[in-house]
């Protein structure tokens, strides 16, 4: 998993990224947990998560982005995902998280959403 | 204990540990005046602000006994030609293989170099240096000792991390002993039932890991299955799934549905508070009417493999892994199976099973390769499944567990 993308707007307290590639293994997870930690400790409080090129999220890679779903949300800040392709969305799907995290088409749509937080 | 003393032995005799303050070192030389001239050379010997215990021998024999007796001597002064030329050169022998101690520093002092040349026997035999005895002066021979203390004190700081790491490893290995000892493995488990066949395999990756499953009889004529992955590996998860086994089979037997068993597993889980969750499939098979309840748990979808060889995934309802959310609802659905179909379930380990390349078993390939593989036995079918996992996978490790668990009705 590599963040290939890092936007930093509205003071820092909103961020923009893309991810690319697999969230299988402990070097994934781990690469994707320090992306999150770092800009939450930072203070960031909206994630705009671009996941055009995630190619596959297993279930502990799922659990990593839970865990952070609900540290974001115990300060008050949002997550969203734009663009999440037809595997990643089918885990979002079976799994319900699909109910708990927002997920968007477009990035405008999700922005617009972020916006009204 | 401070730092200076950590490395000495635990298993330490009390009275040992009386001069366990000192550096202890041994002397072996057959002249008298070597011994006393050592003696006074080392007599104010004190590094890390611990003294030197000095014990000297003159024969063999006497440095054999203290050898004995002392298992944490640090460094042997050792001459070579004694009652013998070569009486030295076999008390490293034995030492190093009938004392089978390795730890201790041995520095070869000899007057008479040439009945045992430096070149050949600091090769040949395993001391750690070779000085003639006139090279000695008392601040050579500080040094020697100063230095044998480091490296006595690395190796055996060393040997501890070595031991820990072993004694850990086989604590572990035990741990997963516990685990797979929980869950059935003694096939065919219910051979008075002609009714369905069922059987399981589980491949562990290296570490304990989370994969589960279990099969029970809930009823004279209904049988349970369940298949189930919990995130991470490592004693905690192994822990984790030991209870959410446990606790399934007691709801499944109480509640007979595998949604409400869910539902009750993941709020007591939830209530444990612990960083790791699981995903379930869980099913119940009525053998009389051929009738499949199920529900599901974030788990993969199985798949339903006909008795036409006709290979799908399955539609399952959507769920919440155990343990992310307290309010988790369940669905049931339901499926009829015809004589001769199969159910076959599985964990991530095996469409995630990675080649060297880094590409993904897949669900793709897993449903290809169900079609054509043989099956005249569920074991024959299994066994296949495995080969080909591995064939793929080729000389990549093995990351996760795999586990693979079949019920046909007959």
């Amino acid at each position: 998993m590599e963040v290939t993308k890092i936007d930093v707007s509205n003071n820092g307290n909103d961020l923009k990224a893309s991810l690319k590639g697999k969230l299988i293994t402990i070097e994934e997870n781990n690469s994707l947990e320090t992306f999150f930690k770092t800009f939450l400790d930072k203070g960031v409080k909206k994630f705009l998560i671009n996941m055009s090129e995630v190619t596959h999220i297993n279930s502990s890679g799922l659990g990593l982005i839970v865990k952070y779903f609900q540290k974001i949300k115990a300060v008050d800040g949002a997550i969203v995902f734009c663009y999440v392709q037809k595997d990643v969305n089918e885990l979002f799907q079976m799994t319900r998280l699909n109910k708990k995290i927002k997920m968007f088409k477009t990035e405008e749509e999700a922005k617009e959403y972020l916006a009204e937080c | 204990m401070s730092d200076e003393l950590s490395f000495l032995d635990e298993d330490d005799t009390p009275e040992e540990k009386q001069d366990g303050e000192r550096w202890k070192v041994l002397v072996v030389d057959d002249e008298e005046e070597i011994l006393e001239v050592t003696r006074m050379a080392l007599g104010d010997f004190s590094f890390k602000g611990k003294g030197l215990e000095l014990y000297c021998a003159s024969t063999s024999n006497q440095a054999k006994k203290y050898l004995e007796e002392h298992s944490n001597i640090i460094l042997v002064l050792l001459d070579i030609v004694m009652e013998e030329d070569d009486t030295g050169l076999n008390m490293v022998k034995h030492i190093r293989n009938d004392l089978n101690n390795f730890e201790v520093r041995i520095v070869l002092r000899t007057g008479q170099p040439g009945y045992a040349p430096e070149r050949e026997v600091i090769v040949e035999y395993d001391i750690n240096d070779y000085k003639e005895k006139h090279e000695l002066t008392a601040q050579k021979l500080f040094t020697t000792v100063v230095s044998a203390i480091r490296s006595y004190s690395d190796l055996m700081e060393m040997k501890k991390i070595t031991s820990d790491k072993e004694r850990l490893n086989s604590e572990l290995n035990i741990a997963r002993e516990i685990q797979f000892s929980v869950m059935p493995s003694n096939f065919p488990l219910f051979p008075e039932r002609n009714e369905f066949d069922v059987l399981a395999h589980i491949k562990p990756a290296n570490e304990v890991g989370g994969d589960f499953y279990d099969i029970f009889l809930i009823d004279e004529n209904k049988v349970c299955i369940f298949v189930g992955d919990v995130s991470g590996k490592g004693i905690g998860a192994a822990m984790f799934m030991m209870t959410c086994k446990t606790l399934l089979r007691r709801e499944l037997k109480e509640h007979k549905d595998p949604a409400i068993a869910l539902k009750q597993v993941n709020q007591f889980l939830f209530e444990e508070k612990t960083n790791v969750f699981a995903t379930i499939f869980v099913a119940i098979l009525d053998f009389d009417t051929n009738e499949l309840l199920f529900s599901n748990a974030a788990h993969n979808p199985p798949l339903l493999i006909s008795k036409d060889n006709n290979v799908e995934f399955m539609e399952i309802p959507p769920g919440y892994p155990l343990t992310m959310f307290y309010e988790s609802e369940y669905s049931n659905m339901k499926s009829s199976f015809n004589k001769g179909d199969y159910l076959f379930i599985y964990t991530d380990g095996v469409t995630e099973a990675m080649n060297p390349k880094g590409d993904l078993y897949s669900e793709t390939r897993l449903k290809e390769t169900m079609v054509n593989l043989n099956k005249a036995s569920l074991n024959i079918l299994h066994e296949g499944l495995l080969h080909e996992v591995s064939l793929f996978s080729n000389t990549a490790k093995q990351s996760d567990d795999i586990t693979i668990l079949s019920l046909k009705v007959n």
